[in-house]
């Protein structure tokens, strides 16, 4: 389900479909983990990027993507947690990479595929590409992160809006660092990959560190840390109704 | 009881200056209405846009406050040349205790009104044409959720040319929405940013012209109306919790307390005589009329 592949100091990560992390598959959330974990420790890889083989990085969940999600949170909260939100779950995992990280955006990104945009370091992105936020649908999401990505106003545009980010807006906005044509993200993201990748490897890892130590002061793993409360706050709003909020 | 702050006249009015309709669909109106002063807010018209605001936060019907203003301009920031009992007679100043009252309870500490629309259940969004300075820029336009301007609308703390303290410096939630270099170089130049720098900037949600504003305030109100009560709910409630996290929601604009101990200088006093007449939107007028004329008569001189 994830193909790894390497060209120099460059980790490529290639899934097949991100739609299982918005649905709360666990398995597939600690897949994509021990996937980045691994990939970040080996001292042969200062880069890793994130892409997804797909037309769409990440298509909206459906109402019953949702859900499911909710269903297996209800089911595995512990694990939900652990998976998604805790500092050893996907998203820290990523948000606090020992290495710098790329995600390759083609299409649509929403749900978790949003998320994944947010805790990388870096985004390429097609024109034509939109994103949607995912504050609404997925507890695990962190505004935080996202208020500092954005700003805050942005942020709360981007929420309270209920319009998808075009890619001209997401650049402006900050959540993408570079619009490029369909056929070029991967090439493009490849090259900001190669270009972090040329700082020794212990620059990488001491600035992943330091980078870190300004994420923890910002509130980012309070934030994370908080998730379970939204879970079941968002339960609460929505019941069974949760695919109103898609 | 809490004790109700103003003068006879200030309290009498402020129902009018601050006007309510009811929720229609979900959407609740809060318009300042004192258009002969640039909607400049007495302390009775704030403690009745906190009361409106506690108001629309419990009742269910609401899910959406629009605030806006009549006349030309939005809001030029709290009057100041109001006589709302913080003086003792024969004092010059206000005491330290009444100041602290008027920081924490009035405007901008945690029971004051500009607090309570950051903590409102409810999502807010303000409709700001014309100029929104001073108190209105700290303590509205920086709260509210989503922003809708004009490209003539002019945004900032305007005050801090002639007061000093350059309040907007200091306040994080202006330092988060702007970003840093440029929360400094509003805040200490004093100049207004227009409709498109506050889009650009990220202070605003979008920047139409001024006869499609109301309906693009509206159509954003009606969509976010339409979301069920609860999901509004929790959507505010993530963001109470984030600018807890991010450290937004926190008394801001020391800048401010500080002013009400200056002296005011002769350049002051002519600003606050303008302000007594015209608000603070009228005396910045004026006061750029006043330095046009001294520029011409410095380059006409031999």
């Amino acid at each position: 389900m994830i193909d790894i592949t390497q060209a120099g100091a460059v980790a490529t990560l290639t899934l097949g479909n991100i739609a299982p992390l918005s649905r709360h598959e666990i398995g597939f959330a600690l897949q994509l983990r021990d996937a980045v974990r691994d990939t970040a420790d080996s001292d042969e890889v200062k880069a890793i990027v994130i892409r997804v083989a797909g037309a769409d990085f990440a298509a909206p969940p459906t109402a019953a993507d949702l859900h499911a999600a909710t269903q297996l949170r209800q089911q595995s909260r512990q694990a939900w947690h652990a998976a998604y939100a805790a500092s050893s779950g996907l998203y820290q995992t990523i948000a606090y990479c020992k290495k710098f990280t790329v995600t390759a955006v083609q299409g649509r990104c929403a749900g978790a595929g949003s998320l994944l945009v947010l805790c990388s370091d870096h985004t390429v992105c097609a024109q034509g590409s939109s994103f949607e936020a995912p504050f609404a649908i997925l507890p695990e999401s962190n505004l935080v992160l996202a208020a500092l990505t954005l700003r805050l106003n942005r942020t709360k545009s981007w929420m309270l809006g209920g319009q998808a980010w075009s890619a001209q807006q997401a650049v402006h906005a900050g959540l993408v660092n570079r619009v490029v044509a369909p056929a070029e993200v991967d090439a493009a993201s490849a090259a900001a990959a190669h270009a972090a990748a040329k700082m020794p490897l212990d620059g990488v890892a001491m600035t992943k560190l330091l980078f870190e130590a300004y994420l923890d002061t910002q509130g980012i793993g309070q934030d994370f840390d908080m998730a379970g409360f939204y879970a079941d706050s968002l339960q609460l709003a929505l019941g069974n109704n949760v695919g109103s909020a898609a | 009881m809490k004790k109700a702050y103003g003068n006879p006249d200030s309290l009498a009015r402020a129902e009018q200056q601050v006007l309510f309709e009811p929720p229609a669909d979900g959407i609740a109106r809060i318009t300042l209405n004192r258009p002969e002063k640039h909607n400049a807010m007495t302390v009775p018209m704030r403690a009745r846009l906190m009361e409106l605001i506690h108001r629309c936060d419990q009742d269910d019907a609401v899910r959406v406050v629009v605030v806006a203003g009549n006349g030309k301009s939005f809001c030029s920031g709290n009057e100041i040349n109001e006589d709302w009992g913080q003086r003792v007679p024969g004092q010059k100043r206000m005491s330290l205790t009444m100041a602290n009252r008027y920081a924490s309870d009035l405007n901008y500490g945690r029971q004051g009104f500009s607090q309570a629309l950051t903590r409102c259940s409810k999502v807010t969004v303000l409709q700001l044409h014309g100029y929104c300075a001073a108190a209105a820029y700290f303590m509205i336009a920086t709260r509210c959720d989503l922003v809708v301007v004009n490209p003539s609308s002019k945004i900032g703390a305007l005050e801090a040319r002639f007061l000093g303290p350059a309040g907007a410096v200091s306040a994080v939630h202006i330092n988060r929405i702007l970003g840093t270099k440029a929360a400094r170089r509003y805040g200490y130049t004093g100049t207004a940013m227009s409709g498109e720098d506050a889009l650009r900037l990220g202070l605003a949600h979008s920047c139409v012209p001024e006869d499609r504003m109301r309906a693009e305030v509206d159509a954003l109100a009606s969509r976010i109306a339409a979301w069920p009560l609860r999901l509004t709910t929790y959507m505010k409630a993530r963001l109470r919790a984030a600018e807890s996290l991010y450290q937004t929601n926190v008394r801001e604009v020391s800048g401010l307390l500080f002013s009400h101990f200056l002296q005011a200088d002769h350049d002051e006093a002519h600003f606050w005589t303008q302000v007594k007449q015209s608000g603070v939107g009228g005396a910045l007028d004026a006061d750029k009329a006043r330095l046009a004329a001294a520029t011409q008569k410095a380059a006409e001189a031999p």
